[in-house]
């Protein structure tokens, strides 16, 4: 790497111009989710001839040409340049950008290969600094040994600077405190657990009309004859849909699978220390550290689907993640069977057996109130208008059916207090288990409504950096007690 | 302005709050609670389109005074009972180490934020406060992306005297324990 001049002259790199394809890749990635918020209109010119004529005919040259140009200006404005103690950046087409980060204020740094910069044997590094702003930098293109240098350099001096337990200052080459690895055929089971793509079949709904008519015409197009033909009964038609509707399911699974192997293949967890660090990936390898100090939030999730196949998947927040709003940017370990689990609720010295505590009767009430006066009010409504008996039974199943869940909810939702954590657990189907550290505590709020005044109640509302908790329905005293408890608890750092 | 004591105990908890820690706010908050109400006669719109619509043949100014009426009855009816309970409850409490707001008629609420986890504060004036002479100081954490801690109702002067207060206050904390520890 290049030592600034004696003179203290900035020297400014340009990367390398195969960054110009991550340039282009990220722009096709901004379109795609702007894309989103213009479905509207999307769907307008869709439907309408004229348009849909145009844009077939000039759509994709102007997006390739306004890609690819774009890309190259950013490539032209991109410079960066390294001084011993900081990263400076230049960056913008319209709207320029100087960026300054201390390498002692850096959180995370991560460095990726992606798989077109392979062959190039170029990375991409990315530094997320502290503070509620909590910008990153990424810097694409550059020579792997550089980036890793660099990373290197940015958490030496990191540590450095928060230099509270020297000897556990990381060293990447010694011997790991802890190691965990996940074989495929658990990164499979992720891909079936989190089924993104499952998710978006709800989202398309209201465009349902217009996409069965398409699918028809494709149907017709894939010539399944079949289908439409007059040889078959109203049974075996059905059949035959339900058929298609369940390869249609398969495959969006085994995309998702495909996707989770990407991310997480060849997962291998270590631990230096305090230093916890992952590498996993198959097209793109993303190496991600966090250090136990730096934890805002332990997540621990149980879908429905891991629930049947006993798995569940850990996320932790650090500090700044919230600011982005990324859960992507958090530490991820994907599948834990029972054993893993345990093991890693030792390793992030979560409690081992919890004191989980049930909630006062009157957290179910909010819930189950609102599910009967809505379900009421529909009854009448549709009473008045006169709908038949079958349309009444709409809502009165959502009555039940909605009860029933406040119920459950109530039942299943659970808190604790340690010394070191706060906890809740919820969940109807699947189950979330969310820990929050007491040192880590920014600010506590205990809010208390009129009907919880009454009753002698108060809901206690813990913030950190990694998110918030919410502990319903305390006893006054004991939420009163608990606050003082935690606020002394984040003043101590000051006062000892 | 009042700082109550909260030396550090042997305890591992601070004493607890009592209600007369709080400092009320300025009382020109109640005219800005008051003021602040006044958007609901908008309400009268949609009604005196209702009656409007309505098969009784009205004189305009008549209909205008009866969609006028009840938004006005509500204003009124809190003006004269929330207003001065937000205001009665409105408070704040500077400790040693922290500071506590309290806020809420209905649904009270008290929020609480330790010196050390103070990122940096902000005084701020709507159009309706710099009319009344009253500032909000706005304290952030690293927590979340807003501020965590609004105290309204405050005199301008007194607003800044405040964040001064704190600033300085947050500064001595931290070389102190800076001091500590460097100190083996």
């Amino acid at each position: 790497m290049s030592e600034p001049a004696a003179a203290g002259e900035t020297q400014w790199q340009r990367v390398s111009p195969v960054a110009i394809l991550f340039f282009a890749l990220r722009g096709m990635r901004r379109l795609i989710s702007e894309a989103i918020s213009l479905t509207p209109l999307l769907v307008v010119v869709i439907i309408n001839e004229s348009l849909r004529e145009l844009a077939l005919n000039y759509g994709l040259v102007l997006a390739v040409a306004a890609l690819s140009g774009g890309a190259l200006l950013w490539y032209l404005t991109f410079r960066y340049a390294v001084e011993p103690d900081r990263i400076l950046l230049r960056q913008g087409v319209l709207r320029r950008r100087a960026l300054t980060l201390d390498f002692k204020r850096v959180q995370q740094a991560d460095v990726q290969v992606p798989w077109y910069y392979r062959p190039f044997g170029l990375a991409m590094l990315s530094l997320d600094s502290a503070g509620a702003s909590g910008q990153t930098v990424h810097i694409s293109g550059i020579r792997l040994d550089a980036a890793e240098a660099l990373r290197e350099r940015a958490l030496t001096q990191r540590d450095q600077a928060t230099a509270d337990r020297p000897d556990l200052a990381k060293d990447s080459t010694a011997e790991a405190d802890y190691v965990m690895t996940l074989p495929a055929s658990e990164v499979v089971r992720y891909g079936l657990m989190h089924n993104t793509l499952l998710v978006i079949l709800p989202v398309l709904a209201p465009f349902s009309e217009v996409l069965i008519r398409r699918l028809e015409t494709v149907l017709s197009w894939l010539a399944p004859d079949w289908i439409a033909s007059d040889a078959l009964s109203g049974g075996q038609r059905i059949t035959a849909i339900l058929a298609l509707l369940l390869a249609v399911l398969l495959a969006l699974v085994l995309v998702s699978v495909v996707l989770g192997l990407m991310r997480y293949y060849g997962y291998r967890l270590e631990r230096h220390g305090e230093h916890f660090r992952y590498r996993a990936g198959l097209t793109t390898v993303l190496t991600r550290s966090v250090r136990l100090s730096r934890v805002q939030m332990v997540t621990l999730r149980l879908s429905w689907v891991g629930r049947l196949l006993q798995r569940q998947s850990m996320l932790i927040n650090k500090a700044g993640d919230i600011a982005t709003g990324q859960d992507k940017e958090s530490f991820v370990v994907p599948v834990l069977d029972a054993k893993r689990a345990d093991a890693m609720c030792k390793e992030f010295e979560l409690p081992e057996a919890p004191p989980w505590q049930t909630t006062h009767v009157g957290v179910l009430f909010p819930g189950l109130i609102s599910w009967l006066v809505l379900s009421s009010l529909l009854l009448v409504v549709l009473f008045i208008v006169g709908a038949s008996a079958v349309a009444l039974l709409v809502p009165a199943g959502l009555m039940v059916l909605g009860s029933a869940w406040s119920l459950l909810a109530w039942r299943r939702l659970r808190l604790c207090r340690t010394p070191e954590w706060l906890g809740v657990r919820q969940g109807v189907v699947g189950r979330t288990t969310r820990w929050l550290p007491a040192a880590r505590v920014q600010s506590v709020t205990l809010k208390q409504p009129l009907w919880q005044r009454r009753l002698g109640r108060a809901s206690l509302e813990v913030r950190a950096a990694g998110g918030r908790l919410t502990l319903p329905w305390l006893t006054v005293e004991l939420a009163e007690q608990w606050r003082d408890e935690l606020l002394y608890r984040a003043a101590r750092g000051d006062m000892l | 302005m009042t700082v109550h004591e909260n030396p550090v105990l042997p305890s591992d908890r601070f004493p607890p709050l009592s209600e007369t820690d709080y400092t009320r706010v300025a009382p020109a908050y109640v005219t800005q609670l008051r003021l602040s109400l006044l958007p609901m006669l908008l309400f009268s719109v949609p009604l005196w389109w209702i009656l409007f619509q309505g098969p009784w043949s009205l004189t305009l100014p008549l209909l205008t005074l009866l969609a006028l009426v009840p938004p006005m009855l509500l204003v009124v009816l809190l003006a004269l009972i929330w207003a001065p309970r937000r205001y009665r409850l409105t408070g704040y409490c500077l400790r040693q180490h922290d500071l506590h707001l309290r806020t809420g008629a209905l649904w009270q609420s008290t929020t609480s934020v330790t010196f050390s986890r103070i990122q940096h504060l902000e005084v701020t004036q709507g159009p309706l406060e710099r009319l009344l002479g009253l500032a909000r100081l706005l304290v952030y954490t690293a927590g979340g992306s807003g501020q965590d801690l609004a105290i309204p109702g405050l005199q301008r002067a007194h607003a800044d005297q405040l964040r001064l207060y704190v600033l300085e206050h947050l500064n001595q904390t931290r070389t102190m324990s800076r001091v500590d520890e460097d100190s083996p």
